[in-house]
C-alpha cells in the first residue's frame, strides 16, 4: 500500500541481559546464541530481498530487545546486508534502540555506531529517579542515564529518550523532574508512556496478587496532562499519543505505522504490513534459527486485509498521531472522509476533541486522551 | 344421567413439588406414552416453561385406564398455569374439571402458592385428592405434612395418599382414587350444546385449535356453532380428543374434553372462558364465569436497531397467534424511535414475551418501564386513557387522574402479619378485612393501586414472608389519585422513555433513587452527563456522571495495530447494544432501572 511514503525496515533483536518487570516484547536472555542469530538474520534479510526490488526504503529501525547489546561488528554486518540487498535512500533514518548501560564511559560504542551508519539513537532512560528505576527493574541508575545521554548527544543530534510514568505511588512532581531534566539536556525526542500492566509480565502478576495496582483513570489523565503541558511549553510537538519532539525530530520510522505506510520486519516476532497484507515472523528464536538454517522464511498469520479492515486500521492509526490524512483516505478508500463521517466529526469538533488542520482530521490534546473511545465512532 | 366412565381432573402444586413428574408417571402408567420416548416432562413443551418451572400455557391430555376392577375409564388431565398473572386462566381450567390432585412436597410441606389455586378449586366445587409426594427422600416429613393437609382441607388423615412420582411409588393408588373419588361428569346429551373454552393454540395450517370441555349436548362435525361472548359464528370442521397428538372422533359428547377446529383465523375469537353454543338449538345462557381478559400492564418494546422494526412487528404477530392476552400497537418515542406499546396480564407475562422475542426471534430490544392504564379527565370534560407516561397531557389541562385499584387476597401464616402490613403500607395499600382460616393462617384483604403491585410486589411479599404468603387479585375500580408525571432529563433533554407516573408523595424519594440508579447504569461518556428528575419544570433530584478521563492505550506500533483493531471492533459490537439518545449512550438495563428500585 505504498501510496505516498517510502517504506520502512524493522529489525528485531530479541536479546536482553534480563527482562524488565513491565516488558512484554519477545526477547531471550541467553546471549550465547547471538552469533548464530546474526547470521540467520542476515540470511533472512538477503532471502527476502527479491520481493522488494522495486521498493525504496527511507527508514531502518533496530528494535528489541536491546540492539545495543550486539557488537559493533555484528551490527555493521547486518546493516551492510541491508544496504547491499535493498534500495535504501541516502537520507534514510537509521535508528537503534539502546540501554544506557551499554555505553559506559570507557566504551567507544557510541561513536562506532555513528560511524557504521546509525544516525538516530533511542535511549531507554525510563526515569531519572533511582527508586523509580528500581521499581521498573532497570539496570542503570539516574546518574548513568544522565551521563550517557549527554555523551550520546555529542554523536547523535537525533536522540530519543523513553520515559515511563504514572507509576504506582509516583508523585506528579517526580514524573515532572525526569521530563524537566531531559528537556534541560536538550533531548529532541521523548517517547513518554503511562505504565501498562501487560498480560504475561511480572508486573501483571503483582497486580493479580494485589501487590502493585495501576493508577486509576483519573490519576493517569492527571499525569498525562502534566507531562504534556511541560513538553508543549518547552516547544515540543505532541505528534502521537505518547510521542513528543522538537520540530523535525519526529521518528520517521514510527510515523510509517501511524501513516499506514508499508513496513517489513525481520527477526523473530517482527511484524510486516506490505501492500495490504499483514504477517509476522515466528515468536521463537529456536524455531527461527532452525528454519532459516534451511533457508526458509518464518512467516505466520498471513492476512490479506479486507477493505473495511484496512479502513479501520488507517483510522485507528491516524487518530492516534497526526490525524486522518484526507487526501490519502480518499485515494485509498475511494470515499470522502469528511462526508461519510460528518456526524462524528461535527460532534467531536464541536466538543473540542478534534479539528481539521493542514488537510487532516486530527485529535486535540483533549481528544488524544480519549483516542480509543473516539476511534470506535469511526469503525466499520 | 351420569357417564361413569369419564373423569376430568387437574393437578395443583407448588413449583418443584412434582406436578410434571407425576403427570409423566400417569401418562406412562396408562400407556398414553412410552416411557423411553418421553422428554423429561411432557406437559411443558416450551423451553422457557421448563426453565422457569412454570406451566405457562394450558394443555390437556386424555388417558385410557383399566381399573383394578377391570372397568375401562377415560381420564382427562387438564394442565394449569401456576402464577398470579394467570389466575383467570387457571380458574377456567378448573371449571372444566370435577376434581383436582393437590400435590404437596413431603420435604417442604404446604406452600402458600398452592393455596390460592386450591381455594379456586374448592370454589369451583372440585373434589380434592391430597397427595404427599417425594416420600422416598430422607428429609421427608410425611406425618407433619399430613397434619397440615388435615388442617387445611378438614379431610380425614387416611384420605391422604403418599407417593414418589420420581420412583413411580403410589401411581396406581392415585389412578384408583381418581376414579373412585372424583365425580363422574353429569351427562346432558339431550340439552342444547354448551362447551367451555379453556385454552386454544394456533396452528399455521389449521388456524385456531380450541381446547374445550363439553358440558351440555354434543358437539359434532358440521354443527353450526356460535362463540357466545365473541359473537362469532363458525362451522365445526374437525372434532376430537387430545392424546399425545390430536385424535379425530367426529364428535364429543357431554362430559368429555377435546378439541375443535373450525377455520378460526383469529385467536382473539376463541376467548378463554367463552361458551360454544349451537346456532340452531341455541342455549339461552352461557356457562358462567367468563371474563374479558384485559391487559393490565403496559410497556413499550423497541428494537435497538431501528431497521428491526418490521421484524419486531412480525415477531409480535407470531407470538400473538398463541397468546390472545398479548396486545400491541405501534407507537413512537423521541428517545427510542418506532416501537410498540404492548399490553400484558402482568409482569411475568411481560418477561416471558421479552425473553421469547430475544431468544426465539433473536431480536435486540429495549423494554420500557411497565405501567398501568390511567383515566385522565381533562378540564374540558374529555376522558382519555393513558397507558404511556409520555402521552400524559400537560398538568394544566388535567382536571383529575384516576388509577386502577385491585382487591387482593393474601393468605399468610399469622407470624408474618406485621411484615405484610408494613409492605402494604409502603405500597399505598388499604386494609379492608382479615379472616382467620385456622389458628395458624390468616386471610388478609387489601385494596391496592395496581401500579404499586406490578413491579416487584410479589417478590417482596414472598421474601418478607419467607415464601409462605400467597397472593391473588382482582380488578376493583378506578379511583382518583394525586399522581404526577416524573420526567428524567439527560443533559437537560427529557428522555420520554424514562418517564413514569407516580404518586406525588413518593415522587421525591423515587426521583432521587432513580437518578442514583441511572448514574450506576449509564457508562461514562466523553462528557459529563447530568441526570435530573423533574416534575413539570421543577427539578427534584440530580446526579452526574463525570466525563471519561482517559481511554487510550499508550503504545501502538507495528505489531499492535491488528490486535488493537480487533479489540476495538469487538467493543464497537458491544456499543451497538446501547441506544443513543441525544448524545448519550444508554444501555438497555437503564430503561428498566425503575424496576430495581426499592420502595
Amino acid at each position: 500500500m505504498n501510496y505516498m511514503n517510502k517504506s520502512g525496515i524493522y529489525i528485531h533483536i530479541p536479546f536482553c541481559r534480563r527482562k524488565c518487570s513491565y516488558c512484554d516484547f519477545y526477547l531471550v536472555t541467553n546471549l550465547s546464541v547471538i552469533g548464530k542469530f546474526t547470521s540467520n538474520l542476515r540470511n533472512e534479510i538477503a532471502l527476502s530481498s527479491r520481493f522488494y526490488q522495486d521498493v525504496e526504503f527511507d527508514s531502518v529501525f533496530f528494535g528489541g530487545g536491546t540492539p545495543s547489546l550486539l557488537s559493533v561488528d555484528d551490527l555493521a554486518a547486518i546493516l551492510k546486508t541491508i544496504k547491499d540487498e535493498y534500495r535504501i535512500s541516502d537520507s534514510a533514518e537509521i535508528s537503534i534502540e539502546s540501554n544506557p548501560e551499554d555505553f559506559t564511559e570507557d566504551n567507544s560504542k557510541l561513536p562506532a555506531l555513528r560511524d557504521i551508519g546509525f544516525n538516530r539513537i533511542s535511549l531507554g532512560v525510563q526515569s531519572l529517579i533511582d527508586d523509580e528505576l528500581k521499581f521498573l527493574t532497570r539496570e542503570h541508575d539516574s546518574d548513568m542515564a544522565v551521563r550517557v545521554t549527554q555523551r550520546a548527544l555529542k554523536y547523535f543530534e537525533n536522540l530519543s529518550a523513553d520515559v515511563i510514568y504514572s507509576l504506582p505511588e509516583q508523585k506528579l512532581q517526580s514524573s515532572g523532574r525526569t521530563v524537566d531534566k531531559l528537556i534541560e539536556l536538550g533531548v529532541p525526542h521523548i517517547s513518554a508512556y503511562t505504565l501498562i500492566f501487560e498480560s504475561n509480565t511480572v508486573l501483571n502478576k503483582l497486580r493479580r496478587k494485589n501487590i502493585t495496582l495501576p493508577n486509576n483513570e483519573s490519576l493517569e489523565a492527571g499525569f498525562y496532562y502534566f507531562i504534556t503541558e511541560k513538553l508543549l511549553s518547552a516547544g515540543y510537538n505532541h505528534y502521537e499519543v505518547s510521542n513528543y519532539s522538537l520540530q523535525g525530530f519526529e521518528s520517521r520510522h514510527n510515523m510509517k505505522y501511524w501513516d499506514y505506510a508499508d513496513y517489513i520486519g525481520f527477526g523473530p516476532s517482527a511484524h510486516s504490513l506490505f501492500r495490504g497484507k499483514r504477517w509476522n515472523n515466528v515468536r521463537n528464536i529456536i524455531l527461527y534459527n532452525n528454519l532459516l538454517k534451511e533457508n526458509r522464511l518464518t512467516y505466520e498469520n498471513i492476512t490479506m486485509l479486507t477493505a473495511a479492515e484496512k479502513q479501520n486500521e488507517f483510522i485507528l492509526c491516524g487518530l492516534r498521531a497526526q490525524g486522518i490524512h484526507l487526501l490519502n483516505f480518499s485515494k485509498l478508500f475511494g470515499k470522502n472522509f469528511s462526508e461519510i463521517f460528518v456526524n462524528q466529526t461535527d460532534r467531536y469538533i464541536r466538543n473540542g476533541f478534534a479539528e481539521y488542520t493542514s488537510g487532516r482530521f486530527r485529535l486535540t490534546e483533549k481528544g488524544y486522551l480519549l483516542a480509543d473511545e473516539i476511534t470506535l465512532a469511526f469503525l466499520n | 344421567m351420569i357417564n361413569s366412565k369419564i373423569r376430568n381432573f387437574c393437578i395443583i402444586a407448588h413449583i418443584d413439588h412434582g406436578k410434571s413428574t407425576l403427570a409423566d408417571r400417569l401418562l406412562e402408567r396408562t400407556g398414553t406414552v412410552e416411557s423411553r420416548s418421553m422428554t423429561k416432562q411432557v406437559l411443558d413443551d416450551m423451553d422457557l416453561e421448563q426453565e422457569r418451572g412454570i406451566t405457562i400455557k394450558l394443555h390437556a391430555i386424555q388417558m385410557n385406564y383399566a381399573s383394578k376392577s377391570g372397568e375401562k375409564y377415560i381420564l382427562n388431565l387438564i394442565d394449569t398455569p401456576g402464577h398470579v398473572d394467570f389466575t383467570y386462566e387457571v380458574s377456567r381450567s378448573l371449571a372444566a374439571c370435577e376434581g383436582a390432585l393437590l400435590i404437596v412436597d413431603a420435604t417442604q410441606g404446604i406452600e402458600a402458592q398452592t393455596i390460592s389455586n386450591l381455594y379456586l378449586a374448592i370454589d369451583n366445587g372440585l373434589e380434592i385428592i391430597p397427595i404427599i409426594n417425594k416420600i422416598d427422600l430422607q428429609s421427608a416429613m410425611t406425618e407433619e405434612v399430613k397434619d397440615q393437609i388435615v388442617d387445611l382441607l378438614g379431610c380425614k388423615r387416611e384420605d391422604i395418599l403418599t407417593a414418589s412420582a420420581k420412583e413411580g411409588i403410589g401411581t396406581d393408588e392415585i389412578l384408583e382414587a381418581i376414579i373412585s373419588r372424583i365425580k363422574a361428569p353429569e351427562i346432558k346429551n339431550e340439552k342444547p350444546l354448551r362447551a367451555l373454552i379453556f385454552d386454544s393454540i394456533f396452528d399455521t395450517y389449521r388456524g385456531v385449535i380450541v381446547y374445550l370441555r363439553v358440558f351440555d349436548g354434543t358437539l359434532k362435525e358440521g354443527d353450526k356453532i356460535e362463540f357466545f361472548a365473541a359473537g362469532k359464528h363458525f362451522e365445526a370442521e374437525e372434532v376430537g380428543i387430545l392424546k399425545m397428538e390430536r385424535q379425530r372422533t367426529h364428535m364429543l359428547e357431554s362430559g368429555n374434553v377435546g378439541y375443535l377446529i373450525a377455520n378460526i383465523k383469529d385467536v382473539n375469537d376463541s376467548k378463554v372462558g367463552d361458551t360454544i353454543v349451537d346456532t340452531v338449538n341455541r342455549a339461552s345462557e352461557p356457562i358462567p364465569g367468563f371474563k374479558e381478559v384485559k391487559p393490565m400492564v403496559f410497556s413499550g418494546i423497541y428494537p435497538i436497531a431501528s431497521n428491526d422494526f418490521e421484524n419486531l412487528r412480525e415477531s409480535l404477530s407470531k407470538l400473538k397467534l398463541n397468546d390472545a392476552s398479548l396486545t400491541y400497537e405501534p407507537e413512537s418515542s423521541v428517545a427510542l424511535g418506532f416501537g410498540f406499546r404492548c399490553g400484558f396480564l402482568g409482569l411475568l407475562h411481560l418477561e416471558i414475551v421479552q425473553e421469547r422475542l430475544e431468544r426465539e426471534y433473536d431480536l435486540a430490544i429495549i423494554t420500557t418501564v411497565p405501567n398501568v392504564e390511567y383515566k385522565v379527565y381533562k378540564t374540558n370534560g374529555d376522558l382519555i386513557l393513558v397507558d404511556n407516561p409520555a402521552t400524559m397531557p400537560d398538568t394544566t389541562v388535567i382536571d383529575r387522574v384516576e388509577e386502577p385499584f385491585i382487591s387482593s387476597q393474601i393468605i399468610t401464616p399469622v407470624e408474618f402479619i406485621g411484615n405484610i402490613m408494613k409492605l402494604a403500607n409502603d405500597r399505598r395499600g388499604v386494609f379492608k378485612n382479615q379472616h382467620y382460616i385456622d389458628t395458624k393462617r390468616v386471610d388478609l384483604n387489601f385494596e391496592f393501586p395496581l401500579a404499586e403491585i406490578i413491579f416487584d410486589f410479589y417478590d417482596k411479599l414472598k421474601s418478607t414472608t419467607r415464601g409462605y404468603a400467597s397472593f391473588d387479585y382482582d380488578m376493583k375500580d378506578y379511583r382518583k389519585a394525586d399522581l404526577v408525571k416524573l420526567d428524567i432529563l439527560l443533559n437537560g433533554e427529557p428522555v420520554d422513555a424514562l418517564s413514569s407516573i407516580i404518586h406525588r408523595d413518593n415522587a421525591f424519594y423515587w426521583g432521587k433513587k432513580l437518578c442514583e440508579k441511572l448514574r450506576k447504569l449509564i457508562p461514562r461518556q466523553m462528557f459529563e452527563v447530568a441526570i435530573q428528575a423533574a416534575i413539570g419544570h421543577k427539578v427534584i433530584a440530580r446526579e452526574s456522571i463525570s466525563a471519561m478521563r482517559k481511554n487510550v492505550i499508550a503504545k501502538c506500533y507495528g505489531g499492535d495495530i491488528s490486535r488493537k483493531r480487533k479489540l476495538l471492533e469487538k467493543q464497537k459490537e458491544g456499543k451497538k447494544r446501547m441506544k443513543q439518545v441525544g448524545s448519550v449512550e444508554i444501555p438497555q438495563e437503564a430503561f428498566l432501572a425503575v424496576l430495581s428500585i426499592d420502595k
